[in-house]
């Protein structure tokens, strides 16, 4: 399957030099999304743009806390208020700004042309509620279809999403389901309306290993089948290795970095992705460097610094290596390093091809 | 199922017999008994008189012999002599049984019927004035004591219609029992629809931050689905409990309401009972409201099963 | 939709910017309104019991028949009852005896129902067992109804009504406190404490106790209201306090429902005199429970 993928990188990348494909559907555009605090003003998205191509898989990584999820939560308009507050940018699909739209207009996108898949299956499906008529619930809103057609597209999805006895199950309730089988009906939900954007929000995390890569092999072969395009969030770059086209890095609440997945790995931009590699061991049988696996894996050191109290310059600086006067001054620019790769740091340039890997 | 079922009988059975010995106990440490009450009023104590008394009533038997011809008799459905009416215990309680429950009964629609869905509007509605005072209301209902609601009630009749509507003969027909219970119904219920109004705020709220309420905004569900169909058949669950156990309680708040109404009811009666020492009268009394709460706690569970489609009494 | 965005407002509302206790005390005042507003009416009720001797115009106690069932006027503001006794004076001294009985039971039976639950819930095995069966018998009568009981058998005194109003109290808090001690007792820093050779005794103490407190508080403060609301309805059936005391249960029962008529202050006062004791007591414990129960928390 890592095969290919890397394969459809590769073609991608040859066809379109530009990391942006022309056939944009979703464009985040300098969004900021703020919480209200006790503690302050939580900057939990702070200018973070990034267009989405029409059936493209796009990543989104970063530590816990660094505003992906929220970032996600934003373009569906589900922050939770208070404390949160979408303050500026735009959302655009297919040109038409999300957050200009009113809620019952709202309410027509989510489901329906933008889903998604969230982290806990375990928690995220209503306990009480067979799975059924769970899945059937966007149906009935968006399609029209009766109880009766929802709930033979329920076991239709089902069967999409590849358990056994469609029949059976959606007559059943979450808690007669493993979680690897929940979030298999969490996307035959997200999916049973044929949306144009799947978010799916770590999707992975909180599945046993094993189950891990039946599940984002079913989001990539679905993806595949039904052309959607997909948002993936991750902590785990290994996840984005195997299955997204274009990378964004996000750290304290900003993207850092953004390039195609290959170039990202072979060659990053900034200190902090640099630092997310070389804490994977599977890192260098991808970049087809063996002397990384003799290597031992690094940490980055110190911690995610609290987005409420942010310092005036880079605010990867205090863990940074790199980091000098000018960083702690001043906030880098982001900026085109290579041909679609882009970075804020202000020593791109020490770190190219990965000479201090 | 079956042997969760004889685990359950059986614990109820220990509950009850626990219950029986604490109440017996508790009657015989209580300073002066029928005899002495007796004496007392009579203005004159002559301790043969008042020792064949106690021994006519068997109150000079060791306390366990008592209690041993208390169960075996109860057991077989004799409840003994009132000590006051002298009339069989039976006799006395049948009647006034009915009258308690159905104001029980009334009480408790009351208060499910405005208690529930004031109670979701309130957390829908979280912090807005309407939840103020919806809260300040639900507040009241826990702090007024039933006793004074009813005397303003009874007040507030003398004032306006210069009649109090309070229990003097058995009534006529339904319609017009009804019609004299809905105050002290209403009265008692008040709390009642206050404890189930902030359980199933609290509940409400607590669901309304679960993921799945957010898995259901995000696949386009409308304010209403949200909060009437996904929440509300969650935030249900605990409150079934509390409704259940309100409802064996209110025997408590009917307590005070039925001696301030006057009305002939067990609670009424239970107060009477104590104050004379009438031992069969009150152990049999409790026996039964002990009974009464065991009962509904167990039916409040197999309820739940049936509503919560996660618990099984599988074993 | 972004257009305009107070930050400092939103901030304010968040309660950023909070410092130092009189800080917290403020943000507490504007957080929780009605809490606030409990405080006030419990800080009242609190004066009034310490400086009763002080306010109350009159001897709470002292008879005059002239002035029997005298209406409100300049010397009896809230009139004078049968026996011709300040009501005022009365509803003062009677805030005595509720906080007495109030604190009194809910501090015996939270003391009680602490012991037992974090015995219940750390030793397990044969003690819990026979503890979840008295507490199942103690909660199979209503709170007023085993009150009754418990007052009728220890005979009418204020210690009494103590006893007998912390009794039913206890079954709550056992069952709090265990539950707790429960899922405590699985937390790796009582593993580490076991782990470290620390006594069992002084794990419970120092270790899964204090962890209780905020939940125990929470049920007190609902107690406390719930024990002046007892105290009042046994005084009111005349097996609470015994006369002479001024116990606002006790001034309702002489035969209020004929004064309702006649005397309808009798009937006004002492019944604000409870509800609003009880009712700021339940203000101010649902502020502390939104404050201390993180599950309410925003």
């Amino acid at each position: 399957m890592v095969d290919t993928v890397n394969e459809n990188i590769a073609s991608d990348t040859g066809a379109e030099p530009v990391a942006v494909p022309q056939d944009t559907i979703l464009e985040v555009d300098r969004l900021q999304t703020y919480f209200y605090t006790r503690g302050g003003i939580v900057k939990a998205v702070d200018d973070v743009s990034f267009q989405l191509g029409r059936g493209e898989t796009l990543g989104i990584v970063g530590e816990s806390g660094c505003g992906k999820s929220i970032t996600a939560l934003s373009i569906l308009r589900l922050v939770p208020s208070p404390p949160g507050r979408i303050i500026g940018g735009e959302v655009r699909l297919e040109g038409r700004n999300l957050l200009d739209c009113d809620e019952d207009e709202m309410r027509d996108i989510r489901g329906n042309e933008i889903s998604m898949i969230f982290q806990e299956p375990m928690t995220s499906l209503n306990p009480v509620i067979t799975i059924g008529r769970q899945i059937g619930e966007a149906l009935i809103l968006h399609q029209g279809m009766s109880q009766n057609e929802a709930m033979e597209k329920a076991i239709e999805m089902l069967a999409l999403v590849r358990i056994p006895e469609p029949q059976q199950r959606v007559k059943e309730y979450p808690h007669q389901l493993s979680g690897g089988m929940r979030q298999r009906v969490m996307i035959a939900m997200a999916l049973s309306c044929n949306p144009k954007v799947l978010i799916a929000d770590e999707p992975t995390t909180a599945l046993d290993v094993t189950i891990q890569a039946q599940i984002l092999e079913l989001i990539v072969e679905l993806k595949e089948k039904l052309g959607t395009a997909v948002i993936l969030i991750t902590h785990d770059l290994g996840v984005v290795a195997e299955t997204t086209q274009r990378v964004v890095v996000m750290y304290a609440g900003k993207k850092v970095e953004e390039a195609e997945v290959l170039d990202l790995f072979q060659n990053p931009m900034h200190p902090y992705t640099q630092g997310l590699l070389s804490s994977i061991p599977s890192l260098g049988i991808l970049s087809g460097d063996s002397s990384q696996v003799e290597e031992r894996l690094t940490e980055i050191p110190g911690m995610v610094p609290a987005l409420n109290d942010l310092p005036v310059g880079c605010a990867f600086a205090p863990r940074c290596p790199y980091a000098d006067d000018q960083c702690i001054a001043a906030y880098p620019p982001y900026e085109e390093r290579s041909s679609g790769h882009w970075a804020a740091c202000w020593h791109s340039d020490k770190l190219g091809g990965r000479t201090h890997g | 199922m079956t042997s969760y079922l004889v685990r359950r009988f059986f614990l109820m059975l220990l509950t009850l017999i626990g219950m029986s010995i604490v109440i017996f106990l508790l009657l015989r440490l209580m300073p002066g008994n029928i005899a002495d009450i007796m004496f007392d009023s009579a203005g004159f104590v002559d301790p043969a008189e008042k020792a064949a008394l106690e021994k006519e009533l068997g109150l000079d038997l060791p306390i366990p012999v008592q209690y041993w011809e208390w169960i075996s008799a109860l057991v077989v459905g004799d409840l003994g002599f009132s000590y006051v009416s002298e009339m069989p215990a039976i006799d006395e309680l049948a009647p006034r049984i009915p009258i308690t429950v159905k104001l029980a009964l009334m009480a408790l629609g009351f208060s499910v019927l405005f208690g529930l869905p004031l109670g979701v509007i309130s957390a829908v509605r979280q912090d807005t004035m309407l939840d103020y005072v919806l809260r300040v209301i639900s507040l009241s209902g826990l702090s007024l004591p039933s006793f004074w609601l009813a005397l303003l009630i009874l007040m507030a009749f003398v004032t306006y219609l210069g009649e109090i509507p309070i229990y003097t003969d058995p009534p006529d027909n339904l319609w017009d029992e009804l019609l004299l219970y809905t105050i002290p119904a209403a009265a008692v219920g008040f709390r009642t629809s206050a404890i189930i109004m902030r359980l199933t705020r609290s509940s409400m709220l607590e669901v309304l931050r679960q993921d799945y309420i957010r898995t259901a905004r995000s696949k386009g569900a409308t304010d209403n689905s949200v909060n009437y169909y996904h929440a509300l058949k969650n935030a249900v669950l605990p409150v079934t409990t509390i409704i259940g156990f309100e409802a064996a309680f209110l025997i408590g708040g009917l307590i005070i309401t039925e001696t301030v109404f006057n009305i002939p009811g067990v609670a009424h009666f239970l107060v009477e009972a104590i104050l004379m020492r009438d031992y069969p009268i009150v152990q049999n009394l409790v026996m039964f409201i002990a009974v009464v709460v065991v009962l509904i706690n167990f039916i409040v569970d197999l309820l739940y099963a049936v509503l919560d489609p996660r618990i099984k009494y599988a074993d | 939709m972004a257009a305009t965005i107070d930050h400092d407002a939103e901030l304010a509302k968040a309660g950023a910017g909070v410092e130092g206790k009189w800080g917290a005390f403020l943000y507490f005042c504007r957080r929780y309104p009605l809490g606030a507003a409990g405080g006030v009416i419990s800080l009242l009720f609190v004066l009034a019991a310490i400086f009763a001797d002080v306010i109350a115009p009159h001897d709470p106690l002292a008879t005059n028949a002239a002035a029997s069932l005298s209406a409100p006027d300049q010397s009896f503001v809230m009139g004078a009852d049968m026996m011709g006794r300040d009501v005022y004076s009365r509803i003062i001294h009677g805030a005595r005896i509720s906080l007495a009985v109030g604190i009194g039971s809910t501090l015996l039976g939270g003391l009680l129902g602490v012991i037992i639950g974090l015995m219940s819930g750390y030793l397990l095995g044969w003690f819990d067992l026979v503890m979840q069966r008295i507490i199942d018998i103690m909660q199979a009568l209503p709170l007023l109804v085993m009150a009754l009981v418990m007052a009728a058998s220890l005979g009418p005194s204020l210690e009494n009504t103590i006893i007998a109003i912390s009794i039913p109290l206890i079954p709550q808090v056992a069952r709090v406190i265990r539950s707790n001690t429960l899922s405590l007792r699985e937390m790796p820093f009582v593993e580490a404490a076991q782990a470290l050779g620390m006594s069992e005794f002084r794990i419970a103490i120092r270790h899964i106790l204090p962890n209780t407190m905020a939940p125990f508080i929470v049920l007190a403060t609902a107690q406390l209201s719930s024990a002046i609301l007892t105290e009042a309805s046994l005084s009111f059936l005349g097996l609470g306090i015994p006369e002479p005391h001024p116990s606002w249960g006790r001034m309702l029962s002489e035969s209020a429902a004929e004064y309702v008529r006649t005397a309808p202050w009798l009937v006004i006062f002492p019944g604000i005199a409870i509800s609003l004791a009880v009712f700021g007591t339940n203000l101010l414990g649902d502020a502390i429970r939104d404050l201390l129960d993180p599950r309410q928390r925003n």
